[in-house]
């Protein structure tokens, strides 16, 4: 509830062209995805900070959806691996390949060898997997709000309260 | 060594462990021999979701000890079926010993008779030989000199 409530206020304010991403975490992710290298030192800063509460459920929600509207279960996997191909030739070695390979094919219900993943790789190979799925796509910044807009619900919904950005 | 190493000949492999070693071999016919079972086994079949149950059925089957690391072994014998870029995500000396421990898995799977391993083993001789001939520098050379094999002094386990 105050996640919509800060995005109507914020739309009102006229501050953007949509109402896009109310929490800190949404917020460092548009920036990243956008290629917008301000804003993403600032929000990461803030998100170091303030220690960034339910930020992973943010990352984790927005890998979800941004998983399922690139891919639909029951998928041919060869299109999975020309795309975690595709990602690792375009961000090179600091794209954990094999890691996320695995947590799409588990996001899509395929059996999958997600064991012994630990937290700091998954959230990265998330991070990167969003991003792949917004440059493939080609998205617009309000398909990219869309989405994170999403994800904060989904977030919200499953019981997590991630740090609104204005609270900062 | 390795034709010892299937049979469970433990006497002769430690023969031509001490000569391999005096010599310093690599294991490039293990590799080129490796490669032409993953193309028996997988190709024509779905083959990504078909790795993955092969991997799962030998961690199933393996001692703890044994079990290899799914994720990594996937990706070899993907790299060895024709994308190599995932052999890049992986540490040289640890792929060098999945695809051994693979390999083997692979001969005891497609259930190779002795006579069926000399074919296997002679044909990635050749190969091999052929390849270095036409002065194509093997890609996986760098990670058959690390496997460990060559420092370690048991035989591997076995599914069968």
């Amino acid at each position: 509830m105050a996640i919509r409530k800060r995005r109507k206020e914020s739309f009102r304010r006229g501050g953007s062209q949509s109402p896009g991403p109310a929490t800190l975490m949404g917020l460092l992710l548009r920036a990243t995805i956008l290629r917008r290298p301000d804003e993403r030192t600032r929000f990461n800063a803030e998100v170091k900070r303030t220690g960034g509460i339910d930020s992973g459920a943010i990352v984790n929600a927005a890998f979800q959806v941004a998983v399922h509207r690139l891919f639909m279960s029951g998928s041919d996997l060869r299109r999975i691996a020309q795309f975690v191909a595709d990602v690792r030739r375009a961000f090179g070695d600091d794209f954990p390949i094999l890691e996320a390979e695995a947590l799409i094919r588990e996001e899509l219900g395929e059996e999958s060898a997600t064991a012994n993943i630990d937290r700091e790789t998954e959230l990265k190979a998330k991070t990167y997997t969003i991003v792949g799925v917004s440059d493939v796509s080609s998205w617009t910044q309000k398909e990219v709000d869309d989405l994170l807009i999403e994800a904060e619900a989904i977030a919200t919904k499953n019981g997590f309260n991630p740090t609104l950005a204005a609270e900062t | 060594m390795l034709r010892a190493e299937i049979d469970g000949n433990e006497k002769q492999w430690r023969h031509y462990l001490a000569d391999f070693r005096a010599e310093g071999g690599c294991l490039e016919v293990m590799q080129v021999a490796f490669h032409m079972l993953t193309r028996r086994r997988f190709e024509n079949t779905d083959a990504l979701r078909e790795v993955s149950r092969f991997v799962k059925s030998f961690n199933q089957v393996a001692p703890a000890e044994e079990r290899l690391p799914p994720r990594e072994a996937e990706a070899v014998i993907r790299g060895s079926l024709g994308e190599p870029h995932l052999l890049a995500a992986i540490d040289f000396e640890l792929s060098g010993n999945i695809t051994y421990k693979l390999f083997l898995a692979l001969v005891d799977d497609l259930e190779l008779k002795p006579a069926a391993v000399d074919r296997l083993l002679l044909g990635a001789e050749q190969m091999l030989l052929q390849v270095e001939n036409s002065g194509i520098p093997l890609p996986f050379r760098d990670i058959t000199t690390k496997i460990v094999v060559i420092g370690d002094d048991k035989m591997y386990w076995r599914m069968r």
